[in-house]
């Protein structure tokens, strides 16, 4: 099978863009049904959880309307894993603003589209890669055969690779750098300065975690490479 | 009292309260308990019941997840958890031992120390969670990245691009929208 077969599709979401590249030998029809299920639960994940929306989720429980606990389960778990990754990260990755508001959007793209991933597998898809803004989930392998290879931007020029790696069957990637600075990371923000590189980019099987470390691991700056790599299965490279 | 029958699942779900009320921070506990007093948490999700005289907190029914705490403890805890709020008092006080709690990607146990004061001065995370997904486990020195002297050798074959800004306009002038626009 040659790579003219690849399927591809493009679309907004987020703020930024969702790619999804199909490498399966099947039908247009396909591969058209399986982006609409992404692109409509990614409209749902959207309409749930901006804190742009007043109609959200997360909206109507910053406005004290609906309360956590009777929040869909979708919420519940993403509050529950930045609880965790808060814990976890000593602080550093913290989901709540100073006002005491919640604003999960540092874990909801990785999370969404780990997820949105996972349709284009029930879908019936193989091969494919879900991209949304930098932040990358894999399936199987390229038409070719070879692994999926990731480029990692040049953080200093976003028009030019600077390496690339060619990653494990299903792992994600996900990079993490100076942009993102006063994102999701609130608190400590003297940590987040002593960064020695420019971005940091973490693999691994779950989108949603190598999301969420790259994102600790680049504020903790020159430790945050050790403290990526306690996670079995998660490894973090950088570049200055 | 509710009977649960989903354990693994009452286990990630009682979790943050459980957490949040030993170190005394979150979303739970600061919509449930603004008076800042120990709640007793009763099964699941939905039934958190605020008891305004109580003095320890137990959770049921899951065997290992009993904490208790003193009242004075959880109502001088400071907003951020991690930092010593006492700087006065050394952090030598009681140590508390958080349950093992199961949340769906693996198990988290915290320890808590306060000072003689009672007051919350360090949290510590015993157990790092096990990714499950073992499977797929690689030898991470045997991970290859190329560098830009490969991709400039022009026979690298990018499929996909990850980086850190991704914005609408970053998009736009960078690699992936190539590839996203390329037909091969």
């Amino acid at each position: 099978m040659s790579a003219e077969a690849r399927i591809k599709f493009a679309g907004r979401s987020m703020g930024t863009v969702v790619s999804v590249h199909i490498d399966d030998e099947v039908s247009q029809v396909v591969a058209n049904t399986a982006w609409e299920k992404v692109s409509i639960f990614l409209h749902d994940i959207e309409d749930r959880f901006s804190t742009f929306l007043p109609t959200s989720e997360i909206s109507r429980i910053n406005s004290g309307e609906l309360h956590i606990l009777d929040a869909s389960p979708d919420v519940v778990e993403v509050l529950d894993a930045c609880t965790w990754l808060e814990h976890l990260s000593d602080g550093v990755f913290n989901a709540r603003r100073p006002d005491g508001s919640i604003d999960p959007a540092g874990f909801v793209k990785g999370w969404a589209a780990e997820r949105a991933a996972s349709l284009l597998a029930e879908a019936g898809l193989k091969n494919y890669y879900l991209r949304i803004g930098g932040d990358i989930q894999t399936h199987g392998v390229q038409s070719t055969g070879d692994q999926w290879r990731v480029g990692i931007v040049d953080p200093h020029d976003a028009t030019r690779i600077h390496s690339y790696v060619d990653i494990p069957k299903n792992w994600a990637v996900a990079t993490s750098g100076t942009a993102e600075r006063g994102h999701h990371i609130w608190g400590k923000d003297s940590v987040a300065v002593n960064s020695q590189f420019s971005s940091m980019t973490v693999i691994g099987p779950h989108l949603m975690w190598a999301d969420a470390f790259a994102t600790i691991g680049f504020a903790l700056g020159n430790a945050g490479i050790e403290w990526v790599e306690k996670f079995p299965d998660y490894t973090a490279f950088t570049v200055k | 009292m509710v009977v649960v029958s989903k354990k693994p699942t009452l286990g990630r779900q009682i979790f943050p309260a459980v957490a949040l009320t030993v170190v005394g921070v979150g979303f739970i506990s600061q919509l449930d308990n603004p008076g800042g007093d120990v709640v007793a948490l009763e099964g699941a999700i939905g039934t958190l019941v605020p008891t305004s005289s109580a003095t320890t907190s137990t959770l049921a029914p899951s065997p290992v997840t009993s904490v208790v705490v003193s009242s004075e403890v959880t109502t001088t805890l400071a907003p951020s958890p991690m930092t010593p709020v006492d700087g006065a008092s050394a952090c030598d006080g009681d140590v508390v031992t958080g349950p093992t709690a199961v949340f769906k990607w693996g198990d988290l146990q915290l320890q808590a120390i306060f000072t003689k004061k009672n007051v919350l001065c360090n949290v510590t995370v015993l157990n790092y969670p096990n990714d499950k997904d073992k499977s797929a486990r690689i030898n991470q020195s045997a991970l290859p990245i190329y560098n830009q002297e490969a991709v400039e050798a022009g026979n690298a074959q990018i499929a996909v691009v990850s980086g850190a800004t991704d914005s609408w306009r970053a998009y736009t002038a960078g690699l992936q929208a190539i590839l996203d626009a390329h037909p091969a």
